[in-house]
């Protein structure tokens, strides 16, 4: 078994990779990736947590999300197409049409 | 009485109203309408002029509704006749009747025929309600119907700018003298009794009481002045005058009704009426003569050197309405109604017949005319009638009418009397000039007749003219008989005679401009120009008026705008500036603000 204290660590260092490359990337597809990266990170806090409580409330959880995930994806690369059809470019510093 | 005299009052407003409403299109029923209302209120007049026959002196006929009372101001509506009521209401109807009459012949093909006829009943109206009017403010409202009367008929043929422009010139001005005058009123009101329950504005009343009602003499005589003034500019005196050439602009019916007869005769009558007023007030009486006696030599001066037959007819009736005023100033308000009856019979007569040349020559300038004589003998002739009733010569009405003025004036004043003798020959000076040059002489014209319509009233007036010299007409008017100097009499004839003699003898060659032109050089230059009141005006209200109004546009856009509309403007857009960094547009910015809020919310519940 992996101890609970080391995979929470890579939870907590996977969901910061994560959110520094939705915060910080410019290409689309990369955001949408780190995306995915966060969501993963929650997903293994929430198993190593199940296995430190005992039951399997935490893995049930992570189920769900990863249907969600799933689900999330999907839209997110349909309106990534949507914006490349529009703006004809994936850099998002290329969509700025709500600039006031 | 009473139904006879609203029928009077009533039948022009009829007629007025039903034009307007129903026969615009169907001229001839208009016309029919107007002049059927007109003549049936002068005959009506003569009919009630017959039925008080006697006494007319103390004759003092008055019916009065009660109108309007709100705490202490009782206005009411009502008639009062006296005999100068009396003698004015067929002088009124009857002139107005003749000159419809002209109207059908001058107006013929004017596309504004109706609107004509209509107009002019409704002046019809609006002048006799004046007349008959028993208290100031029915006067006043009156008096303001007739200034709008003119108003639409002198800028008859609205599409003329210099008509249109004419118009509103003479309300204008004549607004500044109404202004002055409800000022008058409205003091007098609160004058006219020591108990605030019995003030009045009825001429009646105010005759029997005024006198006892404490009023101080400052005020009664600013109240003097106030009424003053709206006669200044009714009647045209200096130097609200300058309304009245410009009125030549209007057809030459409504010049010879409205400012020869009557709407200018209004403010002599108006001083007349209100004698009882200035009886009190020497200071004022000596003002009205000075003004009347020195607006008489200045407009008779004026005329001396105008082209236009119709500017000149109407300087003539300023320094004639002068006269006028300058008898009531001399204490003769029955000399004044007499003046202003024979002058409302020739002067109208003078400008029917100038409307009759102006129809068939179509031109006004009295060089463009000369021979008329040969062509037109008639209208010559009744012209010739009315000049010389004008100038004064015995045994035409203007004489008798003039002779008592300035015989009144002898005895009252004697600079006024040395100015209106003055006046007096250059009157006949210049009446002599318009004649010499636009009559006589020997170019020829291309004429044809005049309709009977036209010449029938130019005659009927001619006859009147000659014989309403003789009328007792101030026998009527006042208790005091007339008396006659006839060394005044004869010396008035023989100056008007020298008048008209070196008039006829400078002009008699002249055919296409006048000679003293370059006699007189300058002095004739400033004279021909009116004196420059019009530009004087013009520089002192106009330009004046412009720079002070730029002035505040400016502290206004500065002040008012900026602070009611620029500084909210301000504040918004510097607002909005603020929070428009929100908007970068750039969705990096918007997940960090997503990210960064939900981590405040995750401490916010950890240190809870």
């Amino acid at each position: 078994m992996i101890p609970p204290f080391q995979a929470l660590a890579l939870s907590i260092l996977l969901m910061g990779i994560g959110i520094l490359g939705v915060l910080i990337r410019r290409n689309l597809i990369f955001i949408l990736l780190s995306f995915e990266i966060i969501l993963n990170a929650i997903n293994l806090a929430l198993v190593s947590f199940s296995q430190l409580h005992g039951n399997l409330d935490g893995q049930v959880i992570a189920v769900f999300i990863i249907a969600i995930a799933a689900c999330e994806a999907a839209l997110g690369l349909a309106i990534a197409v949507f914006m490349f059809r529009t703006v004809l470019s994936i850099r998002t510093d290329k969509i700025n049409l709500l600039k006031g | 009485m009473t139904t006879l005299i609203s029928a009077i009052l009533f039948l022009p407003l009829l007629a007025s109203i039903l034009i307007t409403l129903l026969t615009r299109p169907f001229k001839k029923i208009s016309a029919t309408i107007s002049i059927a209302a007109l003549a049936a209120s002068f005959l009506i007049s003569l009919y009630v002029f017959y039925i008080t026959g006697t006494a007319p002196a103390k004759l003092e006929w008055q019916w009065s509704l009660p109108w309007l009372e709100l705490g202490g101001l009782k206005l009411e509506w009502g008639y009062l006749l006296t005999p100068v009521s009396l003698v004015m209401l067929p002088l009124v109807t009857g002139i107005g009747t003749l000159i419809f009459i002209f109207s059908l012949g001058y107006m013929q093909n004017d596309k504004g025929w109706s609107r004509f006829f209509s107009a002019f009943s409704f002046f019809a109206f609006s002048m006799l309600g004046i007349v008959l009017a028993n208290n100031f403010f029915q006067l006043f409202v009156f008096w303001e119907l007739v200034g709008f009367s003119s108003y639409l008929l002198i800028a008859f043929w609205f599409e003329k700018d210099s008509a249109a422009e004419a118009g509103k010139k003479a309300f204008l001005v004549n607004k500044v003298g109404d202004i002055f005058f409800l000022a008058g009123i409205l003091l007098l009101w609160y004058v006219s009794s020591a108990e605030p329950a019995s003030r009045t504005l009825n001429f009646l009343g105010l005759t029997a009481g005024l006198s006892q009602a404490g009023a101080s003499s400052a005020m009664l005589n600013l109240i003097g002045f106030c009424l003053l003034i709206g006669v200044i500019g009714k009647s045209a005196q200096f130097p609200l005058h300058i309304w009245l050439p410009d009125a030549m602009e209007g057809p030459t019916p409504v010049s010879a009704l409205i400012h020869s007869a009557t709407m200018v005769a209004a403010g002599a009558y108006l001083l007349v009426r209100t004698y009882f007023l200035f009886e009190m007030l020497p200071l004022v009486l000596w003002t009205i003569g000075l003004i009347g006696v020195f607006t008489a030599v200045f407009a008779s001066l004026i005329a001396t050197t105008q082209d236009d037959i119709k500017r000149i007819l109407a300087y003539s009736t300023i320094a004639q309405l002068g006269f006028m005023i300058l008898a009531v100033g001399c204490g003769g308000p029955a000399q004044a109604i007499f003046h202003l009856i024979t002058h409302a019979c020739f002067k109208s007569l003078m400008f029917l017949a100038a409307g009759a040349v102006i129809h068939i020559l179509a031109t006004q300038d009295i060089w463009k005319m000369g021979g008329l004589v040969k062509k037109m003998p008639v209208i010559a002739f009744l012209f010739l009638i009315g000049a010389l009733a004008l100038s004064g010569l015995f045994p035409l009405s203007g004489f008798f009418s003039k002779d008592a003025i300035l015989e009144l004036a002898l005895t009252h004043n004697k600079l006024f009397f040395t100015l209106g003798l003055i006046a007096e020959f250059l009157t006949a000076f210049y009446t002599g000039r318009l004649f010499t040059v636009a009559f006589l002489g020997n170019r020829s014209h291309e004429t044809h007749r005049n309709p009977l319509v036209i010449t029938l009233p130019v005659a009927i007036l001619a006859i009147i003219s000659i014989v309403a010299g003789f009328l007792p007409v101030q026998n009527f008017l006042s208790a005091h008989a007339a008396h006659t100097n006839f060394i005044l009499s004869l010396g008035v004839n023989l100056l008007a005679l020298a008048g008209l003699a070196l008039a006829f003898l400078l002009y008699r060659n002249c055919t296409t401009s006048d000679p003293l032109a370059s006699r007189l050089g300058l002095i004739q230059t400033v004279i021909k120009n009116k004196f420059y009141i019009d530009e004087i005006f013009d520089l002192m209200i106009v330009k004046l008026q412009n720079v002070w109004c730029s002035l505040l546009n400016y502290f206004e856009k500065l002040a008012v705008f900026g602070i009611s509309e620029r500084a909210p403007e301000r504040l918004a857009d510097k607002l909005g500036q603020v929070v428009r960094v929100m908007q970068s547009g750039s969705l990096a910015f918007y997940a960090l603000c997503f990210i960064a809020g939900l981590t405040l919310l995750i401490l916010m519940e950890w240190f809870r």
